[in-house]
Parts: structure tokens; sequence; C-alpha cells
């Protein structure tokens, strides 16, 4: 059964006098602890896609439907409730809050949640990721693939059913993002989180069990419809 | 593309697109410009000001002299003291009959230049002009008795005086005179002080009545002039030395009572007053002006730490910090060209509102002002800028790129601790609160100087409501003269008598009347004891014994330094006295003992304070209430009670009464000989201490001072003491109309006059005007504290928008990460609060300590001075608020994606000033990466049109390397391929390197590959991973492919082609050929194809593929039809054939066919020969059967070891 499903997705923006389709009338579903991929050539919607299946951005048309609910029939405190307990977020730019340390940074969705912290959780996600002697640390005191893997752990903090990935390893050299990759899929696996990641990178779309492929905000191709 | 520019480019590219930091910046530059501008403007305005008061109350008049002398004036005009000089010419002086009104006013002709230094205001009609007319001041009337119109005629005495009084004619001489002139009064003939007839300026003091010049002066009349005069700069010079030097009676005396106004400060003459108000005054603009100040470095830090990352982007690529520092002062020079002009003007228009309430204000632009606040504004603002940038211009670059330094600055000296529980919009408050602690400390400064301000002005505000708008009486008349230093009640018989209050009792709408007898006395110090003399006790008794003998003896013995002592002996009217009950701390009022004699009170404060010194002796004691400075309790102060009066005490007073000056001996005043004493035996029936009264209470008024004798009237008059009123206050039943108030006042005003030197003081006018001068002073430091409260306002709102903005990233990812709005509106809150509260505490505290360290009177702190600063607060909170609020909201209404990207502003600004037009041209995609993103935008084989290659060949690969961002570089690019083994090869190296790809830069780079030789035909691919960094050194990569298709060389052998040559008609020609694909690849659609025109000519036999190393024999049959003539027939047979890509070969095969005509076959035998001929001819079919099976066998073979081979070859693939 599908846990996300869009419905007719499309994105419009302006830009002066010109108007650009980044999503155009895009339908696809995914299931429940499903690793995927959205891979296209640059500017072929595929972020664009990922922010609004996570309910980051609006579509200008079509839904988006999580748990059989439309997300964009949510208030704003709805959606960011929805957001910290069954989304995960992972960026390309980390997105970490710098004032705060690794480990604060990992508890925000569970602090502004105001839950306790499954403390063995967090030390399993923490263990799997390869962190926890860099948790009292600042942002600024962390290299890219520590940043990213403290992101991780903040996506997955809060046991979220899906975790969106946009380039979770585009800011990082080969092997570090091979390392985080290697690291999100496993901590998804492990945590059945659906996992669902944007990247230009066909090596990293290779290593999904599902490879959906986007140009000009279309899908050319999705493995899961060819039974590939 | 890439046109060159100044640093004027990028200061407008700033300009451009961050609109909102500089409207902030601006705002903040003219609010403060505002202020400076609006004190300049004040403080410039003031000498004008001043002058105009000094010319509205005394013309352009420097000095007064009456009775000048031509001497006087040859004098001043040698020294070279006069600027200019008018006269005014006595014509005489009235008064009434009884010459003991010395109301009176003087008639006086004026010279032209007198006319013009007075410059009087005409009410109505015109100033006389021949004569017979005259023109009065107002005030001339109650020395007449009635008033006059213009146009009335009436008689006037005038007397002439001499300078020293006396009178110079034996009688007045009747003028009459026509009233064709009202004049505003003026105090033109001002000097201040007593009238004294021994004096030698008679005329002084009065009001003035004006006539013509014709009007000539009486027979044998001696004139009299008084000089109204304009000193030179030199003798302004010359008499603020004088000052200086204290010797003003000498000046004085040289002037004879000469009045100078410097109208520097309000006419003060005292330069120690001048010295302390210009203090004051230099402290307030001094503190104004740093509070402003402080408001522009605020701004400037702000807008520089949002700049950090564009300073160190352009320190990255080479600008010094000189050059740096040259581009932002013309960048704040251009801000102020408006912040300068704009904040002027409304500082004009905020003096020009002022001015309006505040009357004494002249408001006057000096030509000087604008130019002393750019002047001023300037040095301000590049001084409070240059601070800011200098420490932002030498962070080093790749700090500054990075922006904030979060760990540097959070855990300046150990690591920060980490929490595992927290509220996430508190924590991170906590954190933002020692992020930017010198920008919370430089609002703190502000908002406490604010919130003290608003703590003074509110008390001063309210002392000053209370003050004056109390109920209280309405009038009062008074005895200007009552202040004699002797008890001269049988001479002069000063003050006010019974018949008075009576007189003032019968006027309408008084309500209540009043006043207490009050009678100095002298009393001989032999029965006083040293605590009645409060003048006694305010000798120093600090300074050292020795440097006054006379005070020594003094401090050592409880002596006095004259034989008697000063007091006061009070009568109360009854109903007060037995209101003084509350003040009662021992005894008993005894109304009847009291009036009959046997007993007193005396005012005397419980506590007294007495200092010892060295052997213990007592040098002096003070009142609790009462002590003067110097002898408050330090070191060995002790408290102590009254030890010396007990109730029911007798105290023996002697009253002195003597027409003969005091004489000093051995630095004592003594009693002259020729004393009249009065003994009184008095017994004291209770004490008094000091009490606060209210401001409108009579008894308030009583002003009781330490060691009074406090007596009812009636025991006064039995002592024979002719008390009189000095003072008798009027209360009204209401407050009256202007009608009864004008008639009151006149009515007052002729009571008053039973007195020499009575007047009638009007408190309602007191009032009335200190309610506009109090509404007026709180209106202009309500707008004092509305700027400040503004600037803070501003200042807090500018910080908080501009942490909104720096933290709009943050904003995003919690709500990413599910933060509701309210926790960032929280979040925010709290920070306002940090901002506020501790500066708010000092500001608040420092206020209230302030007020008790300055003695600031009861009255202003009440209630609303402690609830109005905190309303403030809750002001300042609540605006910054809202405004905080709807930022937030206005972030809220993008989209989290639109939040959290940080687009690189700064490189855009940096790159658009420098190449517009290379910007315009570029193509922004509907996502824009933060990052470079560098690809491979082209490809191809060089000298080929397309991407095929032959087995075995060597080519080179151009590739197009572009960055297609277009706004961030790309270095350290490394590409790296990564080929099919069995088929391409790079020639050389693998990995290239390009050291850097600016934006939307391009690179061409060539890469030679070898195709194998034992390549299988087909597409093959290519991984190109293209490795780069961006500017911040972060790593980004991507793969790419290309594809190109390797094809084998088609190489089909053939053998000769068999065939018939010679045909018949109806035959059928064979044609045979055998071919071999010598090629790696497969020949597919193999057929041979007839094209013998005449004969046949499209026939074709199809041998499909042919396997590489396979042959194969094509038969192709072509059956000659009858109709084809027998001739020649020359033609070709193709071959034709396709690779496996599809490319077509045809080869033709010449032929040549002789066709000759066909012959019928016969048999004359008939069946038999049929027979014959159908029977088969056995050993042919033997032998053929055995050629086709030997056939077939081959065939089985051949096509066995073609499979054989296929197989073979399939497997080496």
């Amino acid at each position: 059964m599908s846990i996300l499903r869009c419905e007719q997705l499309s994105k419009q923006y302006r830009m002066g006098e010109v108007t650009v389709q980044a999503v155009d009338s895009l339908t696809a579903s995914f299931t429940k602890g499903e690793f995927c991929t959205i891979t296209g050539p640059s500017g072929s919607g595929k972020s664009t896609l990922l922010h609004m299946l996570g309910g980051l951005e609006q579509p200008t048309s079509g839904t988006v439907y999580y748990d059989q609910e439309n997300l964009f029939a949510y208030n704003d405190d709805q959606l960011s409730v929805l957001r910290r307990r069954r989304f995960g977020f992972v960026f390309q730019a980390y997105n970490l809050v710098q004032e705060l340390t690794g480990e604060e940074n990992i508890l925000l969705p569970v602090m502004l949640d105001k839950q306790t912290p499954d403390k063995a959780y967090l030390a399993k996600i923490v263990d799997i990721l390869g962190i926890k002697n860099r948790l009292t640390h600042l942002p600024s005191a962390l290299s890219g693939g520590e940043q990213q893997r403290i992101a991780i752990a903040r996506a997955l903090a809060n046991k979220p059913s899906i975790v969106f990935a946009d380039e979770p390893t585009g800011n990082l050299d080969a092997h570090a993002g091979r390392e985080v990759l290697s690291l999100l899929k496993h901590a998804s696996s492990e945590l059945g989180v659906t996992l669902i990641l944007v990247s230009h990178d066909l090596n990293i779309a290779e290593q999904a069990e599902r490879v959906i492929q986007l140009e000009d905000g279309k899908i050319v191709f999705d493995s899961a419809s060819t039974g590939n | 593309m890439f046109n060159a520019y100044r640093p004027s480019t990028l200061i407008r590219g700033n300009l451009r697109h961050r609109k909102r930091h500089y409207v902030s910046l601006i705002i903040g530059i003219l609010l403060a410009v505002m202020f400076i501008s609006f004190i300049t403007l004040i403080l410039t305005s003031l000498p004008a000001s001043f002058k105009a008061e000094h010319v509205r109350n005394y013309g352009h008049a420097d000095a007064v002299i009456h009775n000048i002398s031509d001497d006087t004036l040859a004098e001043l005009e040698t020294n070279g003291w006069l600027s200019e000089v008018g006269l005014a010419t006595v014509l005489g002086h009235y008064s009434d009959s009884s010459h003991q009104l010395i109301n009176g006013f003087n008639v006086v002709s004026l010279d032209e230049k007198a006319r013009q230094l007075l410059d009087l205001s005409l009410l109505s009609g015109r100033m006389p002009e021949r004569a017979g007319e005259i023109a009065i001041e107002e005030a001339v009337f109650r020395a007449v008795g009635q008033s006059y119109k213009v146009g009335d005629t009436f008689t006037l005495p005038l007397e002439l005086l001499a300078g020293d009084g006396r009178l110079l004619q034996e009688s007045p001489v009747d003028y009459t005179f026509t009233l064709v002139g009202l004049i505003e009064k003026k105090n033109t003939n001002y000097i201040g002080g007593t009238i004294d007839f021994g004096d030698s300026d008679p005329y002084a003091s009065y009001p003035l009545a004006y006539v013509s010049d014709e009007e000539g002066l009486a027979e044998g009349a001696i004139p009299i002039h008084t000089g109204y005069l304009k000193l030179s700069d030199s003798f302004r010079q010359y008499y603020n030395n004088m000052n200086a030097l204290e010797q003003h009676s000498y000046l004085n005396d040289q002037l004879q009572s000469a009045k100078i106004f410097a109208y520097g400060l309000g006419g003060f003459s005292d330069s120690g007053q001048v010295t302390v108000i210009a203090l004051l005054v230099g402290v307030v603009v001094i503190s104004l002006i740093v509070a402003a100040s402080i408001g522009i470095a605020n701004s400037f830090s702000l807008v520089l730490e949002e700049r950090t990352q564009q300073i160190g982007l352009l320190r990255a690529v080479g600008m010094t910090k000189g050059q740096l520092r040259r581009l932002y002062r013309k960048e704040t020079f251009i801000i102020t060209l408006i912040a300068i002009p704009a904040g002027f003007l409304l500082s004009v228009a905020l003096v020009k509102v002022f001015s309006l309430f505040v009357d004494q204000l002249a408001f006057v632009i000096h030509p000087l002002a604008p130019l002393a606040v750019i002047a001023i504004s300037l040095i301000v603002i590049f001084l409070t800028g240059f601070f800011p940038l200098r420490r932002a211009a030498g962070i080093p670059p790749m700090q500054a790129i990075r922006n904030v330094d979060v760990m540097r600055k959070l855990t300046p000296k150990r690591r920060i601790k980490s929490h595992t529980t927290f509220v996430p919009e508190r924590l991170f408050t906590k954190r933002q609160v020692k992020l930017y602690r010198g920008q919370r400390i430089r609002v703190g400064i502000f908002v406490a100087f604010t919130v003290l301000l608003s703590v003074l002005l509110t008390s001063l505000g309210v002392f000053y409501i209370r003050e004056y708008t109390q109920t209280g009486p309405s009038y009062a008349i008074a005895d200007e003269d009552y202040n004699f230093s002797f008890i001269d009640y049988a001479y002069l018989t000063p003050g006010y008598s019974d018949s008075t209050i009576e007189s003032i009792r019968a006027l309408p709408s008084v309500k209540s009347v009043f006043a207490f007898k009050h009678v100095p006395v002298h009393l001989l110090v032999d029965k006083m004891t040293p605590y009645l003399d409060p003048p006694y006790l305010e000798i120093d008794i600090y300074k050292e014994p020795k440097e006054n003998p006379a005070k020594r003896n003094f401090n050592l013995h409880y002596g006095f330094d004259s034989h008697f002592s000063e007091q006061k002996i009070v009568a109360f009217e009854p109903a007060l006295l037995a209101r003084i009950s509350d003040w009662l701390y021992e005894g008993t009022i005894d109304l009847e003992a009291i009036d009959q004699g046997e007993a007193v009170l005396l005012y005397l404060p419980a506590i007294v304070i007495r200092q010892e010194i060295r052997d213990g002796v007592v040098v002096g004691a003070g009142f609790g209430e009462n002590v003067s400075v110097g002898t408050k309790p330090h070191g060995n102060t002790k408290i102590l009670e009254n030890d010396y009066f007990h109730i029911d005490q007798p105290i023996s007073l002697r009253l002195m009464h003597t027409a003969n000056a005091f004489q000093m001996a051995e630095g004592i005043e003594v009693l002259p000989e020729d004393v009249e004493i009065r003994e009184l035996e008095l017994k004291v029936s209770g004490f008094i201490d000091y009490f606060d009264v209210q401001q409108d209470d009579p008894l308030d008024r009583a002003r009781l001072a330490p060691g009074t004798i406090i007596t009812s009237h009636k025991r006064l008059d039995a002592l024979g003491i002719n008390g009189k009123y000095q003072i008798i206050w009027i209360y009204l039943d209401d407050i009256p109309d202007k009608a009864t108030e004008a008639f009151l006042t006149e009515r007052l005003t002729d009571i008053s006059y039973q007195v020499r030197n009575g007047d009638v003081i009007n408190y309602m006018e007191w009032r009335e005007s200190y309610k506009r001068s109090a509404l007026t002073t709180m209106l202009s430091l309500g707008a004092v504290l509305i700027v400040f409260l503004s600037i803070s306002i501003s200042m807090i709102s500018h910080n908080i928008a501009s942490r909104i903005r720096a933290d709009k990233r943050v904003i995003g990812t919690m709500r990413a990460v599910g933060a509701a709005e309210r926790v960032i509106q929280r979040s925010i809150f709290y920070q306002i609060l940090n901002y506020i509260f501790f500066g708010s505490l000092i500001g608040y505290v420092g206020g209230l300590i302030f007020m008790y360290v300055a003695d600031a009177p009861r009255a202003m702190l009440s209630p609303i001075s402690f609830l109005l600063p905190p309303l403030f607060i809750l002001l300042l909170i609540g605006v910054t608020s809202l405004s905080a609020r709807q930022k937030v909201k206005k972030i809220y209404r993008k989209s989290i994606i639109d939040n959290i990207r940080q687009l690189a502003v700064l490189l855009i600004i940096f790159l658009a000033a420098g190449s517009v037009p290379f910007i315009k041209s570029a193509n922004v995609s509907a996502a824009t990466p933060a990052s470079p993103r560098v690809l491979i935008t082209d490809y191809a084989l060089e000298g080929q049109a397309d991407m095929s290659v032959l087995a075995g060949d060597e080519v080179t690969l151009n590739l197009t390397l572009a960055n297609v961002q277009a706004s961030q570089l790309a270095r350290n690019i490394v590409l790296t391929l990564s080929t099919p083994e069995d088929a391409l090869v790079p020639k050389a190296v693998s990995s290239h390197y390009v050291d850097l790809l600016l934006a939307l830069e391009s690179q061409e780079l060539s890469i030679p590959i070898s195709v194998l030789e034992q390549a299988s035909p087909g597409m093959k691919k290519i991984d190109i991973t293209v490795e780069y960094e961006d500017i911040r050194a972060s790593s980004y990569s991507s793969t790419q492919q290309v594809f190109l298709t390797v094809k084998q060389d088609v190489r089909l052998e053939h053998d000769e082609l068999n065939y018939d040559q010679k045909l018949t008609q109806g035959n059928v020609g064979r044609f045979e050929l055998n071919v071999m694909n010598m090629g790696k690849g497969n020949i597919n659609n193999a057929l041979l194809k007839t094209n013998i025109p005449g004969v046949s000519e499209g026939i074709s036999a199809f041998a499909g593929t042919i396997a590489s190393g396979e042959s194969k024999t094509i038969t192709l049959n072509v059956h000659i039809k009858d109709s084809v003539s027998p001739a020649a027939y020359p033609g070709q047979i193709e071959l034709m054939y396709e690779g496996e890509n599809g490319e077509r070969y045809s080869k033709a095969l010449p032929v040549e066919l002789a066709i000759s005509e066909k012959r019928p076959l016969t048999n004359p035998a008939g069946v038999e020969a049929d027979e014959q001929k159908s029977r088969l001819p056995i050993p042919w079919l033997a032998a053929g059967g055995a050629v086709i099976l030997l056939l077939l066998i081959l065939l089985i073979i051949q096509s066995r070891r073609v499979t054989k081979l296929k197989r073979a070859e399939e497997a080496r693939l």
C-alpha cells in the first residue's frame, strides 16, 4: 500500500516574464519502506518534486497524499507537526542550526514536539552513523560528512515514516558521499523508513530499489512501472 | 562581457540589492541626525531667543543710567564703551497728594535714538507728535486711579526732583495732555532692588508716560536725563573681565546703577551661574549626542555584520583594507546625503512646533546652524562607523566569507555546554544572546538611557502637574518692604493691618483670607541657647579653627558672632493655632494660656545633631531636618535630643530697638549704646516639630524656622507689639471669569498700595502661566522622550530585523524539522525581551537612585513616577514585538525552501556590479542551486560529424566543460574517464585537471582515445566523473556519460561470379557467387540482384546474414523469357549487403549474356518414344542421387562448421 502519493502534481515558477514549468502533472506513489531515487538532469524538477512531496513547498496544482490524507489541506501548524513526527529531511547544505551543538540539532524535532527522547533509539542511530564523539561540537567544528551525518540523525530522530533527502551527497567528496549514502540506506532499512532521495548522480540512482527519472518536470522512466 | 567597472558600480549594486538594509540604516542615522540637529537648533536659537526676550522686556538698550551726566557720557565715550546712546528727558514725576504712596510714574520725552532703542509696542493709537499729547503705559492707570481711553484729555500735576530727591520746584506744575496712544508695559526703567530716597535715581522703577520732544520743561526746571545705552564689544570684554574679578560694585558705581544685560544666557551677570548652566547644558547635550552616536554605531555594526561575507570576498580577490575602507566611506557618504538633510528638515519642523508652545523661544535658524549640524553629524557618523568598519575589514577573508565564526564567539574560553533536554526557542535565544553580546550591550545602553530619562521626565512632569495645577490662594497682597533688620514697628508701621483684611473680605467672590502676624525680634544671647540661631549653626565647622580666630573662640565657647540673636515671633489666628496641634510632639496647646500670655509654643525640631571635635568639646549643633551643609552626620557626629528646653520652662526675651547702626568689636557685632529694650517672660507650653504640608495649605506659608516663637494675635497685641501682616492670602469661591478677575485685580491693587511697596500677586495668572509653562515643558520633554523611545524602538527593531534576516535559513530549517510559527515568534520575543530587560532595569533603578541622590522633592516620587516608566517599557516591548512578528510572518508566507535557499547574494552583487551584461545574458533556471555546477555540455570527435569510430582507430574526444552556475566559481576540477576496457582506452592519462572555472565559464578539453582492434561493434559508454570544489572548498562530484559507436570494418570478399553466358529463350540462367565475410562483424541482408536490361531486372536472391569468417554461395536463377530477343545483353549482377550498423554496401559485377533462339523439341515415333522418353535413366538417377547425397553431407558438414565457428566467435565476444 502506498504511504505517499501524488496526483497530477505541478509547479510553476515565474521568473519575470518567463514561466518555468518545474513539475508537470506528475503522478507517483511510494510504498512503505521503499528506497526510491529521483534522478534527472539539472533543472528537471526533481528537487521541486521532493519539496512538494515533503510539504516544504506548495504545488501550483495537484495533490499530495500522505496516508490517504491531503497534505496541503493541513494548516501550517498541522504541517509542522507532521514534519516533525512523520517526515525527516536531509538537505544538500546540511542546514544545521549553527548555534546548537550536534546533539541539540539531532534532538531538535523531539524537543519541538515536547517529547522525551528515546535515548536507546538515538544511541542506536548515532552508533550507526558513527558520530558519537562529535555530538557536543558545534557544526562549525565538524567536517561536511560529519555535519551531514548529524543531519541524517536529526531526520531520523523522531522515528519518521519517510525521509526526504535532497542531494545529500552533493556537497561532499566522493568518498564521504558514498559513506553517507550507505549510512542513510542502512539506517533507513534498519528502521523501516521510506527513503526518497534526489540525486543527479546515476551511481547513486543505481543503488536504489526504484529509480524515477525526470526530464522537464515529467517522469520519463520509472523502474517500478517497467518491472526493472 | 567583462566590461571594466569602478567601485561605484559595486556601491550601486549594494544599494540596489540591499535596499531594506539601507532603509533601516538611513532611518537610524536620520533619527540620530534629527536629534543632533534639534539640540543644535535649540542652542543656536537661544541667543536669538534671549535677545528677543530682552528686546521684548527691555528694548535694545544694554544699560539704563538715570540722571546721567555729561561727564559720565564723556567718560564712556572716551573709554570706547559706547556704541549708541539715546536720551530721555524727564519732564516730571507724578505721585499722589499724600506722598506716602510712592506709586507714580515719570513723564519723559525721547529723542530719536531713545525711541529706536526702547522699541515700544503700541497697543492702540500712536506716539505723541506734538506738545500736549501723551502716550502712557497701562501700568500708569493705577497711579492715576482711573483708566483713560485714547482721545481723553486730562491734567497731570508733575513734580521735578533732583538726583538726590530734592524737589526742584515748590509745587507741581500742571500739564494738560490728550491721550493719543496706549503702550505695552516695558521694564525700560527697571533696575531691581528697593527704593531708597537717599539714592541717586529717584526715577528708577516707575512706569513711563511719553510726550513729544516739543513738550518743553517748566520754567526754571533743570533737565534730567535718563540714558539708554548700547555698549560696545570692548566694554563687554571689559565687563566680563570685571565680572571674573568680581568687581561688580566698582563697575556699578561707575555706571550708577546701570543694569547690564548679557543676553547669552538669560541675562545673568554672575559668571558662576553662567558656568554652571553652561556646564549642565553641555553635559545634557553631550549625553544626548553620545546616545545618538550609540544608535548610529549600532546601525553601522548591523549593516557591516550582514556584509561580512561580501567584505571577506572582496578581500579574498585582492581588495586591500584601505580600498575597502574607502569604498564603504563612499557608501556612507551617499547615505548621509539622504539622512542628513532629511533629519535636519524634520528637526526644523520639530523645533518650530516646540517654539509655538514655548513663548520664550524665538525660533531662528542661525545661518551657521545647518553647517554645524552637517559637521557634527558627519563627525559622529564617521567616527561611529569607523570602528565597526575597521573591525570588519580586519577579519581574515575566509573567516569573513564563512561568516560568523559561531564557535569562536560562543566558546571564547571553554567548550559550550550541550543540552540533552531543552525548550528549542529558549535555548536558541540563549545562544543568540551569547553570540551577539556586543549588539545587546549597545542597545541595552540606549534603552537604559531612555528608561532613565523616562523616570526623570515622568517625575518632573508629575511634579510640574502637581506643583502648578494645585489649588491654592487666588491672590496675595504683600508688603515688599517687610525686610527690615530691626523692629521698627513704631517707626514706619510696615505691613498690613487688620483693616486691610476687612477690606479684602468685603470684596465679592472672596471665600477666605489667611494671614499671620510675623514680628522679627532680636534676642540677647545671654538669654538664649545656640539652638535657636540657625545662622550661627551654619558656620562651617570643618574649617580649621585657626583660620578665623573669632570663630575659633566662638566654636569653643558656644559663642555667638553677635550679642544678639535674630528670631521671629509668629502670631496665628486661633483656627490655625488649633491645627498646629497635629505637629505637637511634647506639651500642650492651650489657646487660653497662649492668649493670656502664659504660654508660647516653640518650633523646635526634636532631633539635634551635634558634632564633637578633638577634645570632645561641642563645637556646634544643628537641627534634624534643618541642618545645613557641613553639619550632616559625619565621623564623630552624635544624634542628640533636645536637652535644653523643657516644657513649662520660662524664656526671657529682650526685644530691642535702636535707630543706631551696629558696631563690630573683635569681629563680633555688638549693640549700639542707645537701645530700647523690652523684657518679656514667656513660658514654653509645647514643642512643634517640622511638618510637611501641602503647598496650598496656608500653614505652608508660615515658613517656620527652628526657634520660632508661636503665639496668638491676641497675645501679640497684649504684648504691645503692633504686629502687622506682611502677606495676606486671598481664597476665592471659584475661578472667576475674566471680568471679575479684572475687577478683583484692580481693587486688590488699590488695597495693596496701602503700604509703601505693596504689590498684588495674582496666583491664578501665575498658575495659568505655570500651567502653560508646565505643559510646554512636559510637551518638550515628552518630545525628547518620544524621540528617545523612537530611536530605541528603531534600534531594537533594526537589530531584530537584521537577526531575522540573517536567521532566515535557520527559521527555514526549524520549519522543515517541524517548528510551528509560534515557536519562532516566541524565540524572537525572548530575544526582544533580552534586548530590553537589562537596559530597562538598569535605567529604571538608576533613575530612582538618581532621584534619591539628587534629593528630589517627594512630590516628584508619586505612584505615577513609578508606574509610567514601566508602561514605556511595555510600549517598547509591544511595538518592537509587533514589528518583529510581522517580519516573521512575512518569512512564513514564503515557502520553507525559499527560506532555506541561501542565495549567494554577495557574489551576485559583486558580479552583477562588474559584469551586468554578462549576468543578463545567462539563463537562470527555475531551481538555482547554491553551489557551482560543472557539467560536460558538449562533446564531439575531432574531425568528425558523428560519434562513430572504427576499431583500431585513434580518435580525439573533444569535451566542453562548463560551470553552468551563474554565481559561483568552481575550482580544482578533476575529470576522470572510465572506459569499457575491451573497446576503448584513453591514450594518455585517464584524469584531467582544470584549475578554475568562473561562473558560466567553459573550457575545451581534448582527450585522445584508442579504439581497440578487437573492439566489438556497438555503442560504447565512457563514464566521465567530474569532481570539483567551490570557493569554500566544499567538494562536489557528478558523473556523465559520453557514447561512442564502435564500428568494425565490413569486408565481404567474393569469388568470381559463375554464370552461363549463353542462354536460350525459356532457359533459366544461373548466377552463383561465393562470398566470404572477412570482417569482424556480421554482414546482414546479403543478396544478389539482376540488372540486365532486356533480360532481367530486379530479380534477387537473398543470402541473409553472413557471420564473421563465414562464407556463403549465393545463387541467383534468372528465367529467360521467350520474349527476349536473341542478342547479346550486357548488364550487372549487384551484390548488396549491410553492415552491423545498417550501413549499406553494393558492388556491381558486370555480366554479358548471349541469348539465342529457342529450338523446339520433336519425336516421330510417337508414344513409344514418349514411353521411351518417359523412362527414367536409372544410372543417371543413381549418380544424381549420389551427388545430392554428397552435397547434403557436405552441406551438413559446412553448416556444422559454420555453427561451430559462430559459437566460437560468440564465446570469444
